[in-house]
């Protein structure tokens, strides 16, 4: 029997959810005997197989364009999606962002940035174009939510365990934790 | 209280006719989630939180709201009630921004803690975009509209403990917020700073600025003592972490505050920014050098004789009031940072018994700023209709309030209008002039509080302390304790030692400079203006080279008889 496949991309985080990921450490190699890691930002190809993949994670909230473009081919080509961390469950820390206009946010970031001198908003039709932030299943259904900031190396280890075995896991009791 | 037998989930429990649901429940041990509801104020029933399902009809009710009676049978956890609870949090949390991961209050929030109960693993309903206010014009801390979920746990304090009755509700619907007064920013409010509402607050929407990210609760000890900035006595709790003060917060349980506690003993403690003293320092050249205690003794020895004046500090404990006294028996010794009032000329009483006066005489305090608890005390008492007569006394926040207002001389017109009253309660305080209390002592509905000024002048009062220092010495002691703006006394002497925490303007002029411990440093009793003995407890272990005080002036002692 094939191994499983796994994809994982990300959108609007800070990288910290992967990060997360790779301290599930030595036990890493053990997982990858059971499964086949597709693609990941964190490996040579990025993308998810068009001919599709088991399980798939996102991290990060969308908050652009490119970030719904990529949940949706996520949410295509996987057939369960997993909602890694705050971001990608509840919108998280991007959401601040929503307390202002877009204009606003741009205007701080590229103009009114501390360490910039004549800052230019980047404007050009080939760059994505920013939204509103939100959590993923605003924008496309999510399966199993595995919130934290980040969720721990253990509980990506054990929801990645249960999926494997076939089973949708559910984080609750102790094991539950937004931040 | 008549006994009726209700039955919880099917358990046969005894509860007491007047309690309600929550009560009989929390007294027989069942568990169930509230978040409007707190021991300290009233029930509002506001949350939903608390539901339980009452049979056989199977309405949901509000526990904390609903009386137990004879027979009555609920169910706290059933399948109704747990779906209900979780769709109660799923709008709580669609209402504002309750983003956790940058929250001050997480790991210590309650709004959380049943998320997590209720294994809320994601949000059902969208999340709103509107920014709310946050009004960082209050100096103490903060109120974030965006993390408030209208408990309304703030204005209940504001109302029943405090009464101050700044807090309310402004605007409608969906965009209620918690205003102070007609939605003035809080820092211009009448809001007076107790931080009874930062205590109450079960999320992160009210946020101390000092201890806000410096531990969760699980990180912070608590260490149940006394404060030091008046003569109430309060008991407080003192958060620490790492040895180092993090917080203050009011002790629910404690007298005669019952959590209750004012700016000065809530939140300056942790402001005080003179620098400690670390080690004993000697006058050298003009300069004060580090030395030795031994030097420092040595130093000290041949001064205490001849004329010797010793100050000892209102905030120093009574053990350490007596240690002091035994020590410097052999001089005139003087209170220090405090100022009696007068003997108290009848029957004394209890801050309890403020609150339930019917009338109030002030002859003579400061309620502004030293004894802002009292004020509160008689805030309740006007709240049930009592009547109050200012004279003499400082207490801008009450004025409008009283019946009457004037200077002391007015008391002896106040005798015919008293006379009528229930239970007459005179609160005097140091501008408190012997005749003005005279007139009121014939009053035999009349009892009186005495509202020194210092933290434990009633304890040195009690040893005979006197208020009034000579105006020389050859040597004067000063213990001024951990006064963070110790001033020089108005006495001329060849020799000065001040024994002191912090550097100010009395070390500057000291010949001989002995550190002394921080209040949080202390174990020890203060006795407090009703004569209630309270307990001080250790919360912060002594700096390294720092000597308790009592031992200091033991030392002092031996050294003396050596010389």
């Amino acid at each position: 029997m094939a191994k499983p496949k796994i994809a994982t991309d990300w959108l609007g985080g800070c990288a910290g959810c992967h990060m997360s990921l790779l301290d599930i450490d030595e036990r890493l190699v053990a997982l990858l005997d059971k499964v086949e890691l597709t693609s990941s930002p964190i490996t040579d190809l990025k993308v998810p197989p068009a001919s599709g993949v088991d399980v798939g994670i996102l991290e990060g909230a969308v908050n652009n364009d490119e970030h719904v473009h990529t949940a949706k081919r996520m949410r295509e080509r996987c057939r369960v999606l997993v909602a890694l961390g705050d971001c990608a469950v509840f919108g998280g820390i991007v959401n601040m962002r929503n307390y202002f206009p877009i204009s606003e946010s741009l205007r701080r970031a590229y103009v009114a940035n501390e360490s910039t001198v004549d800052g230019v908003i980047p404007g050009s039709e080939d760059i994505m174009r920013p939204i509103a932030a939100r959590a993923v299943d605003k924008v496309v259904k999510v399966d199993v939510y595995l919130p934290g900031c980040p969720p721990t190396a253990e509980q990506i280890l054990y929801v990645l365990s249960e999926l494997v075995e076939g089973r949708i896991p559910k984080i609750v009791g102790e094991e539950l934790k937004y931040e | 209280m008549a006994a009726v037998t209700i039955y919880i989930n099917g358990q046969e429990i005894q509860a007491e006719d007047g309690q309600t649901v929550l009560q009989a429940a929390q007294a027989a041990g069942v568990h169930i989630p509230t978040l409007c509801h707190h021991a300290a104020v009233a029930n509002w029933g506001g949350c939903r939180m608390c539901l339980i399902e009452v049979e056989p009809r199977g309405q949901l009710q509000p526990s904390c709201t609903f009386p137990v009676s004879q027979g009555l049978r609920v169910q706290t956890d059933s399948e109704k009630v747990v779906r209900s609870r979780k769709f109660v949090l799923n709008l709580l949390f669609s209402e504002r921004g309750h983003y956790c991961m940058y929250c001050a209050a997480s790991g210590s929030c309650e709004l959380q803690n049943l998320a997590y109960e209720y294994g809320l693993d994601h949000w059902l309903y969208g999340r709103p975009n509107e920014a709310r206010e946050v009004d960082a014009s209050r100096p103490y801390f903060t109120m974030d509209h965006n993390r408030c979920i209208l408990c309304r746990r703030c204005i209940r304090g504001c109302d029943e403990i405090s009464a101050v009755h700044v807090l309310g509700i402004g605007k409608r619907g969906a965009k209620s917020i918690v205003v102070a007064d007609l939605d003035a920013p809080f820092g211009q409010s009448s809001c007076i700073s107790c931080g009874t509402c930062l205590q109450l607050c079960p999320v992160g929407a009210l946020v101390d600025r000092k201890s806000a990210y410096m531990g969760r609760d699980e990180e912070l000890a608590s260490v149940k003592t006394a404060c030091f900035e008046c003569g109430v006595g309060c008991g407080t709790v003192a958060r620490v972490r790492s040895d180092r003060l993090v917080r203050i917060e009011g002790d629910w349980d404690a007298e005669p505050n019952h959590g209750l506690l004012c700016k000065m003993g809530r939140f300056e403690p942790l402001r005080v920014t003179a620098r400690r003293v670390h080690s004993p320092m000697r006058r050298v050249g003009g300069r004060l050098l580090p030395c030795s205690w031994e030097e420092a003794f040595a130093a000290i020895a041949p001064r205490l004789a001849g004329n010797t004046v010793a100050l000892v500090s209102s905030r120093a404990t009574d053990e350490e009031i007596a240690a002091f006294l035994e020590t410097f028996a052999f001089g005139r010794v003087a209170l220090y940072g405090g100022a009696a009032a007068p003997a108290i000329p009848g029957r004394s009483c209890g801050l309890g018994d403020v609150e339930r006066a019917s009338a109030i005489v002030a002859l003579g305090v400061e309620l502004d700023d030293e004894h802002e608890v009292v004020a509160s005390f008689v805030r309740r008492a006007l709240d049930r209709g009592a009547n109050l007569f200012l004279l003499g006394s400082h207490a801008a926040k009450l004025s409008g309030l009283a019946t009457q207002e004037g200077d002391l001389s007015a008391a002896s017109g106040l005798t015919e209008a008293l006379t009528g009253e229930s239970s007459v309660v005179v609160l005097f305080g140091p501008a408190a002039t012997a005749a003005s209390l005279e007139t009121l002592a014939g009053l035999s509905n009349a009892r009186f509080l005495p509202l020194h000024s210092g933290t434990n002048t009633a304890a040195a009062l009690a040893r005979g302390v006197p208020c009034q220092a000579p105006s020389e010495a050859d040597t004067l002691y000063v213990y001024a304790a951990d006064d963070p703006a110790a001033s020089v006394p108005a006495i001329k002497a060849g020799f000065v030692v001040a024994h002191a925490t912090y550097h100010s303007a009395l070390t500057e002029s000291a010949d001989l400079v002995l550190p002394a411990l921080h209040w949080t440093e202390k174990l020890g009793h203060l006795t407090n203006i009703e004569g209630r003995t309270v307990e001080a407890r250790r919360a912060v272990a002594i700096p390294a080279a720092l000597r308790e005080d009592r031992d200091v002036f033991a030392s002092l002692r031996s050294v003396r008889v050596q010389a």
